[in-house]
């Protein structure tokens, strides 16, 4: 797979590959009431952005920086679009014979 | 399945400055939580942030808007500790109500005491209704302005009347009197009983009138009115409908009862002033709801200088033994139900509120009850309230009938 390096994050290219998830949470909360049928919803607000994907690194190098970037707040480049995101997880996957590899990541969006 | 679904609203404003009204609307609120008791007087609520802007300090007043969807002031009070969380990084905002100042020693009664045990320890609080009693306490511990007096009820008596004086008998056989030491008034017979003494708080002096006075409680209702009220032991048999009424598989999410005799007691012994004559007393007794095999009677004896009387046909105008015995007989005989439940309702519910609850599938209760305490709550589970809340049981419900008749305070 070519490295376009289209992509990126606190000056850290990489591309985004398949697996993309975006989720949207809401803050609500259930009250079940036992001995009937009735369920009360709260709903205080909408809640956390959250995008998962799988990223494409040239090589442990970029792994590494991309990891000493982790719990970080910083400008998200995909082709989406640009959002401001905290890092909050990296995941090392599949690693190919040319030392490049597949890495699954964890977003919150502002 | 209905599903009821509903905004939560949650607003906590703070004074500017301590002093200042709370106006500011206070950012960062991730829980909050309220409670309300007889058995906490003064209202409680905690407030956990993110973080908090400047200017809030002890002391700064706070007040607690919350609703499911509209809101309603839960909470009025003080900030009076603060607590730290490291991570997630919080901040709480532990708070109590304006009863807190009862807590204190008013500066008038923060001095040394006088050694001379015929000179007034404290301040004269005699010749008055427990009423005004404590309305005279809450002026003195800085709640001037911040009650209305028509709240604060008690007994119609007139507290602390000392009995005439009779004349000392002449010295026997021609001998010279002794000198005749005057002492001062409030320092022996009734009117010493009701001295606020130096050091003692205006709590303390609240809570032992309390325990005479017929059922008449000092607390905060949920939302920081301060009141004086009777608490019946026996709430109101009135149909109750509404938002006073929390029905199982309707509105009922967590539950408890117990139904116990554990405390019933059905005679009361009640022991009051010695008025000169010997030790004040009566005695109040009544069928026991249900019997302990080879016992008549399960007994509580209960005895208080604050007790001037012993029947009503006495003379003078204090407390009675037998009204304060009546009053216990009442209190304790019966089969005791308790209920503590939770809702997701919102209806502001106070103590000393009577409330129906009809849960007789799970809970074995179907009544009315008065409401003990309130915990209320806002977080990431949503707004839930709980009650404690405790009443005799109806009869057919706790077996027997009460036994007691024709009580009246």
């Amino acid at each position: 797979v070519p490295l376009l390096a289209e992509d990126g994050f606190g000056g850290v290219a990489f591309d985004v590959l398949v697996g993309r998830t975006r989720r949207a949470e809401s803050k609500t909360a259930v009250h079940l009431i036992p001995g009937g049928d009735v369920v009360y919803e709260d709903r205080a607000g909408r809640g956390e952005r959250l995008l998962t994907a799988t990223l494409y690194l040239l090589d442990q190098a970029v792994l590494e920086a991309l990891e000493a970037l982790v719990g970080d707040q910083g400008t998200l480049l995909y082709h989406e679009g640009t959002y401001t995101a905290t890092l909050l997880s990296l995941s090392a996957e599949d690693t190919y014979l040319d030392g490049s590899m597949t890495v699954r990541s964890e977003w919150r969006l502002a | 399945m209905t599903l009821v679904s509903r905004a939560i609203t949650l607003e906590v404003l703070v004074g500017a400055t301590v002093g200042a009204a709370p106006t500011v609307h206070l950012d960062g609120v991730v829980s909050v939580k309220w409670s309300n008791g007889f058995d906490i007087r003064t209202a409680q609520a905690e407030i956990e942030c993110t973080d908090l802007g400047g200017g809030i300090d002890f002391w700064t007043q706070v007040e607690l808007w919350v609703g499911a969807p509209t809101p309603a002031r839960r909470f009025s009070g003080f900030v009076y500790e603060f607590k730290y969380g490291l991570h997630p990084k919080t901040v709480t905002l532990v708070c109590r109500g304006r009863l807190i100042l009862l807590e204190n020693v008013p500066p008038a009664l923060d001095a040394p005491a006088p050694t001379d045990p015929n000179v007034l320890a404290g301040l004269p609080l005699w010749g008055l209704t427990d009423a005004a009693q404590v309305r005279y306490v809450l002026n003195a511990c800085g709640l001037t302005g911040q009650y209305v007096s028509a709240d604060i009820g008690g007994t119609a008596a007139v507290l602390g009347v000392d009995a005439p004086t009779p004349p000392a008998p002449a010295p026997a056989g021609g001998a010279a009197a002794a000198p005749v030491v005057t002492p001062q008034k409030g320092t022996q017979g009734a009117s010493s009983q009701f001295v606020w003494k130096y050091h003692q708080t205006g709590a303390a002096y609240v809570q032992a009138l309390e325990a005479v006075c017929l059922g008449f409680r000092l607390f905060e209702r949920v939302g920081g009115q301060i009141v004086r009220v009777q608490i019946s032991p026996r709430p109101s048999a009135a149909t109750i409908t509404g938002d006073k009424l929390f029905v199982e598989g309707v509105d009922i999410e967590r539950g408890t009862s117990a139904h116990s005799t554990a405390e019933a007691r059905n005679r009361v012994r009640v022991t009051g002033l010695d008025n000169g004559t010997g030790k004040t007393a009566a005695v109040a007794s009544a069928g026991h709801p249900h019997p302990i095999p080879g016992l008549t009677y399960v007994s509580d004896d209960f005895a208080s200088n604050l007790i001037e009387r012993s029947e009503p046909g006495d003379p003078g105008s204090g407390l009675t033994c037998r009204q304060v015995a009546q009053w216990r007989l009442a209190e304790l005989n019966h089969v005791q139900l308790s209920v503590d439940f939770t809702t997701p309702r919102d209806p502001v519910i106070s103590p000393g509120d009577t409330i129906a609850v009809s849960a007789s599938q799970r809970l074995d209760v179907a009544q009315n009850f008065w409401v003990l305490h309130v915990d209320g709550e806002v977080s990431a589970a949503g707004f839930s309230q709980t009650f404690k809340c405790r009443a005799p049981a109806a009869q057919g419900a706790g077996g027997t009938p009460y036994g007691v008749g024709g009580i009246g305070f």
